[in-house]
């Protein structure tokens, strides 16, 4: 008995060699090669992992909790970077004209951008995945229907879908109501102007892959249509569904960002990006070029450490640029 | 295909077109002033709106009896002279060869229509002439005005009260004042037919209001020909239009940028005091706080409160740090110039953040309390950066204040109907005299008087002042009882006096336009130098 037990492999050691196939396995694939030879995705991807990992352990990485009232000192307002104030206090990026310090509100107000725009994403990728999934999947007056919606949605820009229902909720919902809940208004707002990148592709990809032997064998043995279209087909439509997500989420940060900058995002009470980019912006002309300068570059970053990636992700994920 | 030769001929084309425009704009420039502020005048109808920027506007095309010099001294406008013939009756000799823009001759039968006018239940002047009985009219040039009370302010009341052609109005079917709140459109609206320097040649609301000299203009003739007024609410965009010549004159440039402005060899910047003093109002009437039902009672009533608030606001970083040095701070709500303030009665509070700690346990909350703040963000300057410092200096006492910052549009409902325990306000002398504070902000509140008295303070003792004050006839008699009411009401905290406001002008060093304390530019004074 002990002898067999000291043969078969424990279920640790299982999961251990499993986790060493991994590892091998990516480490072995294309898309990490591709990764690795590629010294500017290198740099994008670190970019990008330091600023998310800033931005969403900024109540502990930040030198200042900009929304605490009782630190905040009038007379520490206005200095421009690399200053100490009275107390011996120091600014890396300057403050604003309250005092703030300029770093600790880029943190904060990134983590709020990147709440909205990944949250936006992701509502975007479920609605537009599923519709595309049936409209693929069922064909007919439902495909015709999803598809000219899709359509007429793609004739406006992002940013009007946008601003429209941002506009309908506040009209809805009142201005006092819509404080507390723009965030969440922003995020369906944005959400719903992207659904149409994803429901197309993924009708494409579903339409060739239905037509598929594997496909038709399933069906021909009685599995159930939503098995088939979440089990067989929605693995093989996942490459393209990551590529439009990669550069949504710096469409929706983008489009966050100008929503809040033309002041009907995010409220100043929790400044995003945007917002502090809009605030900044009163103080252009008069030479404290730091309040807007840091936020908007910050905000440039962000997006083109994603823009990178999603480039990138497009270009591997192609077999026929191997 | 386009050729290398046709794209040349092109720029030509273009160059010379642009060059035919530049010269345009230059021969236009010596007599035109293009000018821009954050918003624009509500109306033209003259008797609608009791709002600078709308009186302003109409104060450019239509006259009053009596007028404001740019020294806020009073001069004969319409009214040659004035004068008392008893406590209840004034009569006014009018000027002769008046016309209106449109070349009917002005008289007293459009003082008498003009006044009643102002005196309908859609105008917002009714303030000004409620203690209007009658106007009688004895020839064509001579009208007399009797009152209810005595009333010895109304020739500055009458400052304010736009003068119309009688017949124009009836012509026009506007001899009612326009109802703006319920958005009524006028003929009035977007035409008018004044007396003024200037006549109102084309309005287009929110986008382009032009004006043009009057040839016929009673009084000294003006230099500039035609004035051009384009709000542009982004103020970056307004400097930068200043700073590129597109603009001559901005009536409100923010204060961070009046340095570089400054600095700028092609443009001027004026600063004066003006008649507007900033504070802070907190309810001491109500029973319990809005903001804060749970406390179960109205920590403000406690004087020892509104002290500990008082002493924690340290004016001086406000009027460096968002002010820029451009404030004064205030011990009463009425500025330099006022009739009945004095320098001794505006002295200040020390700041003592330890007092005022020491205070509030005093009164019974050692852990503060926590309430609203309601602020608008587009009427004074800095007015949502002076909130949120307030804000920030009271919680280092321990009272949570969280901010409500709003348009001026929302924010003036919301204290108007009584829905605020804490707010920030400023408050205009319109008739350079404190009995217009006392009205409006000291009386008891009630239907007719006290009405922007939101504090709730109701004090016996200053009312009987206030009603002697306005009928008090005998000038030292009554500044002796406008001190006692400042004195009073200084002494029990009723207000939060901030600072008197400082308002500058940018305007091209080319052009000469007196900055007038009012903060209404006179465009009639203007001169383009040489």
């Amino acid at each position: 008995m002990e002898q067999t037990n000291s043969h078969t492999p424990t279920a640790e050691q299982m999961i251990a060699a499993d986790n060493t196939t991994l590892i091998k396995r990516i480490m072995d694939s294309d898309i990490f090669y591709s990764f690795i030879r590629s010294p500017l995705i290198v740099i994008a991807a670190m970019l990008c992992l330091t600023l998310i990992f800033s931005a969403f352990f900024a109540p502990w990485l930040a030198p200042y909790d900009p929304f605490d009232q009782t630190t905040l000192s009038l007379w520490a307002a206005n200095l421009p970077p690399l200053s100490t104030d009275e107390d011996g206090l120091f600014y890396l990026l300057g403050t604003d004209n309250q005092g703030r310090d300029i770093l600790s509100a880029i943190m904060y107000g990134m983590r709020t951008s990147l709440i909205v725009g990944l949250a936006a994403v992701a509502f975007a990728l479920v609605l537009g995945t599923s519709l595309g999934l049936v409209a693929a999947f069922f064909g007919g007056w439902i495909d015709s229907l999803l598809m000219r919606i899709a359509d007429i949605q793609l004739s406006f820009p992002a940013i009007l879908v946008a601003l429209l229902i941002d506009g309908v909720a506040k009209a809805v919902l009142g201005t006092s109501q819509m404080e507390s809940l723009a965030i969440y208004v922003l995020i369906l707002a944005i959400g719903l102007s992207e659904w149409v990148q994803f429901a197309r592709a993924v009708r494409a990809a579903a339409l060739v892959e239905q037509r598929k032997e594997y496909v038709q064998a399933a069906r021909i043995m009685g599995v159930p249509v939503p098995y088939i279209m979440l089990r067989h087909i929605l693995p093989n439509v996942v490459s393209p569904i990551l590529v439009i997500a990669t550069i949504s989420i710096a469409v929706a940060i983008i489009t966050e960002a100008t929503l809040s900058f033309l002041g009907v995002g995010i409220p100043q009470t929790e400044p995003s990006l945007g917002t502090l980019i809009r605030v900044g912006g009163n103080y252009l002309m008069s030479g404290e070029w730091w309040i807007t300068l840091f936020p908007g570059f910050t905000l440039v970053l962000l997006v083109l450490s994603f823009n990178l990636l999603g480039d990138w992700l497009r270009d591997a994920l192609n077999p026929r640029l191997k | 295909m386009m050729n290398l030769k046709s794209i040349g001929n092109l720029t030509l084309k273009s160059a010379a077109i642009g060059a035919a425009l530049l010269l345009a704009t230059q021969i236009q420039a010596a007599n035109t002033l293009r000018w821009s502020s954050a918003g624009d005048a509500l109306t033209m109808d003259p008797h609608a709106q009791n709002e600078t920027p709308t009186i302003n506007m109409n104060r450019q095309v239509y006259d009053t009896l009596i007028q404001r010099d740019q020294n806020l001294k009073m001069e004969p406008g319409l009214a040659l002279s004035w004068e008392p013939l008893s406590a209840t009756q004034w009569q006014f000799n009018l000027r002769r060869g008046v016309t209106f823009h449109d070349g009917s001759a002005f008289s007293a039968e459009d003082v008498k229509f003009s006044i009643e006018r102002a005196q309908a239940n859609t105008s917002d002047f009714k303030a000004y002439v409620n203690t209007i009985e009658s106007v009688e009219i004895i020839d064509d040039y001579t009208v007399l005005i009797n009152t209810i009370t005595p009333d010895p302010i109304l020739p500055s009341y009458l400052t304010f009260v736009f003068m119309m052609d009688q017949t124009w109005s009836l012509t026009h079917k506007v001899s009612s004042p326009q109802d703006y709140n319920s958005s009524e459109e006028t003929y009035a609206v977007r035409h008018a037919n004044g007396t003024g320097a200037y006549s109102l040649l084309e309005r287009e609301p929110d986008l382009k209001t032009v004006l043009q000299k009057n040839p016929n203009y009673w009084g000294p003739a003006a230099q500039i020909e035609t004035i051009i007024h384009t709000p542009i609410a982004s103020a970056p965009t307004r400097i930068a239009a200043l700073l590129s010549n597109e603009l001559d004159f901005v009536l409100d440039p923010p204060i961070q940028d009046l340095k570089r402005l400054d600095g700028e060899e092609s443009i001027d910047v004026t600063s004066v005091p003006q008649i507007r003093t900033i504070f802070l109002g907190l309810d001491q009437g109500a029973k319990r706080l809005r903001s804060n039902p749970e406390l179960g009672k109205n920590p403000l009533a406690d004087k020892r409160v509104r002290k500990a608030m008082y002493m924690a606001i340290d004016i001086r970083a406000i009027k460096q740090k968002i002010m820029r040095g451009l404030a004064e701070p205030a011990g009463i709500i009425t500025a330099p110039g006022v009739n009945g303030y004095n320098k001794a009665l505006d002295s200040r509070l020390p700041y003592d953040r330890k007092q005022a700690k020491a205070l509030l346990t005093q009164a019974g909350y050692p852990e503060g309390f926590k309430i609203r703040l309601d602020c608008p963000n587009n009427r004074y300057i800095n007015d949502e950066a002076i909130c949120q410092a307030v804000v920030s200096m009271l919680s280092k006492i321990d009272i949570k204040v969280s901010l409500n910052a709003q348009p001026k549009s929302i924010f003036f409902k919301t204290v108007g109907n009584n829905d605020s325990d804490f707010y920030l306000l400023g408050w205009g002398v319109a008739t350079l005299d404190s009995e217009y504070v006392f009205r409006y902000l000291l009386n008891t509140r009630s239907d007719k008087i006290g009405t922007w008295n939101r504090a709730n303070f109701s004090n016996a003792e200053v009312d009987q002042l206030i009603a002697k004050i306005q009928q008090e006839v005998d000038l030292a008699k009554r500044d002796q009882m406008i001190e006692q009411v400042w004195k009073i009401t200084k002494e029990d905290i009723t207000y939060l006096p901030l600072h008197h406001q400082v308002i500058s002008w940018a305007m091209s060093s080319k052009l000469s336009l007196p900055i007038v304390a009012s903060n209404e530019p006179l465009f009639r004074l203007a001169t383009y130098k040489k």
